[in-house]
Parts: structure tokens; C-alpha cells; sequence
């Protein structure tokens, strides 16, 4: 018989004592040896001694309970969306607002306001292509009424020549 | 001949309500439902969280965190445990997550504050008052030592320790609650009994040289 339990035999007889139980050399030994059945017997009322103390601090009136009760019943409908979901959401709405601007066609925009340069080039061209520059617009007005209005005359007096004759 | 219907007996009220809870049940849990689990499992999932914080007040908090989880991640349950196990895991980890961030706040490492005043009121609830005087102060003495030796553990192991023998769980529970093997959860009990028992035996070397 050896000499005493090795500890590996003393935890599986503390731990699992139903299993070691079966073990014929750790019941054996028990039955034979003092020292390891004392010890054996000390640990294992300590070991239940601190089971007993642990669970008393842990007692608690019956209010905590229910208070514990509501706190988490209430919770469940109040309780702040995790983390992950809030980011889950804010990618999604990122998405979705990035999805609409690509496809809102662009507002309809002024020829003119949408290309002053080109307007301007438009206006410098028919600037060029008068005869006359717009500062000597009503002067020019004016020569051609007066010559328009010397022509009509000739013509008459050459229409009233040719009649005579 | 006259024949009698009878209605089949009721189940008998478990303390685990959870016991015929199919996975497809849990997900459709209802709020009177779900009351009904936190009555049943509100105690112990306290005191596991307790005994491995330390803490009341977030012994308190955390046991709410853990049903918060637990009704959120409800689909999850597969029934492969009891809810009741689904639930200690819970709140293991979550008790292992507040170990972890304590371990590392400014204040603690300030302050180096330490559980032994918790030990010592709860060892002064000792629940033998028939025992004498000089009984007393010894079991006193050794259980300090083994709530000493417990907080010294790393925390898996003092799970593991305390899902045994504070919750008196079977192996195969604690195996499911920590999702570990039972070889693994036999070699943890091991080293911390181990530990204890080196603890006590200090312990019993100083009370002989201080007696001297």
C-alpha cells in the first residue's frame, strides 16, 4: 500500500467523491490510513465550511430581489441600443444618403448663369460684327435717316423729270 | 364500462424553469416569460458574480448586465445546457471582463485596494455558534486562509473553484458553463486545491512558530 494519498488522489476524492468513491485504492487507503482520512475529512468540512460562508454573503432581503426584478424588466424595453448596432445604423444611413446624391440629377441651371464666359464671348462678337461701335449707335441712326430721306427725294424729282417729259 | 379522462399531472415546479426550454422556446420569449427565469436564477447568478467580484455593488449591476445579455442573445441558446448553466457562463465572463478592467484602473493600482475586509465579514458569519471560542477563531482562521488562497488564483480556476464548491455544480456543469473539458476543470480544481492546502499549511506553520 503506498504511503499516503498523492494530491492529484485527495483532490479527485474532494472533488468528485462519487467517482473516487469507485476507486477501490483511494477507499482502501482511506479506510487504512488515519492521517490521509483526517486530512481528508478536515479539507473536506473546510471546503464546506467556505461553501456555506460564501453562499450566506450572498443573502440578500427579499426587496433586493424584486428591486433586481423590475430594474431588469424594465431595462429590457429602456435598454440603450449596443454599440455595434448604433454603427451598423450610421454606416447604413451613410450608405443610403450616398446612394441618393448619385443619383439626384443635377438642377437646371441658366445658360447664361451657367457660363458667363461664354455669353460674354457671344456679346464681344456681335460687338465685332457691327459696323458702326455701340457709342456711335444714334449717330449712325441719324446718317442713315438723312441719307434715307435724300434718297426718297431724288427719286421723286427723277420720277417728276421723267413725267414731265 | 365507464371510462375516465383524466388530465395528465402537472410538472412539478422545478427551480430551473428552463429545464424544458427548447432553443426555439428561448427565442420567443416573452417578458412574463423571461420574469420568470431571472425569479428562478436571480440568487445564484448574484452570488457566483459576488463571490468572484467581491463587490456588492457590482456583484449588483452585473447580475442585470447578465440578463440584459442573455435576453438579447436569447436566439443564441442552443440547448445544449440548462439556462441556468447558459446563464453562469454569462456571468462568468462578464465577471472575468470586470476582474480584467478593475486589474488595470488607476484607482486600484493607487490604492492597492484588496478584498480581505469582504473575506473578513463574510468569515464573521460563521454559522456555528455551538462550536467554542478557540473552534471558532481556528475555522475562522483557516477559512481566511482559503478565501486568501482563492483570491490568488488566476480567474478561470477561481471560477472553476467556486462553481464547485460554493455552487456545489457537478463537473459536467461546469465544464458546459465555462466551455472547457472536464479534464481541464478536474486539473483547475486540482492546482487550486492544491494552492489552498499549501496556504493552510502556511498557515498552520506561522500559528505553531507564533504559539512557540
Amino acid at each position: 500500500m503506498q504511503e499516503h494519498l498523492t494530491n492529484e488522489q485527495l483532490t479527485e476524492y474532494l472533488t468528485d467523491p462519487l467517482a473516487s468513491g469507485g476507486d477501490a485504492t483511494i477507499r482502501e487507503h482511506l479506510a487504512a490510513c488515519a492521517a490521509c482520512r483526517n486530512e481528508a475529512g478536515r479539507l473536506h468540512s473546510l471546503l464546506a465550511l467556505y461553501g456555506e460562508v460564501t453562499r450566506a454573503a450572498g443573502a440578500r432581503p427579499q426587496a433586493f430581489w424584486q428591486w433586481q426584478r423590475t430594474t431588469i424588466l424594465t431595462g429590457l424595453e429602456s435598454r440603450p441600443v449596443p454599440r455595434r448596432l448604433v454603427w451598423a445604423a450610421g454606416l447604413a444611413m451613410a450608405a443610403l444618403a450616398a446612394t441618393l446624391l448619385m443619383e439626384t440629377p443635377p438642377p437646371a441651371v441658366p445658360p447664361a448663369a451657367a457660363d458667363p464666359d461664354h455669353a460674354l464671348l457671344v456679346d464681344v462678337e456681335r460687338s465685332v460684327r457691327r459696323q458702326v461701335p455701340r457709342a456711335l449707335e444714334p449717330a449712325a441712326l441719324l446718317t442713315a435717316e438723312l441719307s434715307e430721306a435724300a434718297d426718297t427725294t431724288i427719286k421723286n424729282q427723277q420720277t417728276g423729270k421723267g413725267e414731265r417729259r | 364500462m365507464e371510462t375516465t379522462l383524466t388530465r395528465p399531472k402537472p410538472l412539478a415546479a422545478s427551480a430551473d424553469p428552463s429545464i424544458a426550454l427548447s432553443p426555439n422556446a428561448a427565442a420567443g420569449l416573452t417578458r412574463g416569460e423571461f420574469d420568470e427565469i431571472v425569479r428562478a436564477h436571480q440568487r445564484r447568478i448574484y452570488r457566483v458574480l459576488l463571490g468572484l467580484v467581491r463587490d456588492t455593488d457590482a456583484a449588483g449591476t452585473l447580475t442585470q448586465e447578465c440578463f440584459f445579455r442573455a435576453y438579447r442573445n436569447r436566439k443564441s441558446f442552443r440547448g445544449q445546457s440548462s439556462i441556468g448553466t447558459w446563464l453562469v457562463r454569462i456571468a462568468v465572463n462578464l465577471a472575468i471582463d470586470h476582474a480584467r478592467s478593475r486589474r488595470n484602473s488607476f484607482w486600484r493600482r493607487m490604492f492597492g485596494w484588496s478584498n480581505r475586509e469582504d473575506a473578513a465579514a463574510a468569515a464573521e458569519a460563521l454559522p456555528d455558534p455551538a462550536a467554542s471560542p478557540e473552534q471558532q477563531l481556528g475555522a475562522r482562521e483557516e477559512l481566511q486562509a482559503i478565501w486568501s488562497a482563492v483570491d490568488q488564483l488566476p480567474p478561470r480556476q477561481r471560477a472553476v473553484f467556486l462553481l464547485r464548491f460554493a455552487e456545489e455544480m457537478t463537473l459536467e456543469e461546469i465544464a458546459q458553463a465555462m466551455t472547457l473539458e472536464v479534464g481541464t476543470v478536474k486539473a483547475h480544481l486540482s492546482r487550486a486545491l492544491t494552492a489552498v492546502r499549501k496556504r493552510l499549511k502556511e498557515m498552520g506553520h506561522h500559528a505553531r512558530t507564533s504559539n512557540q
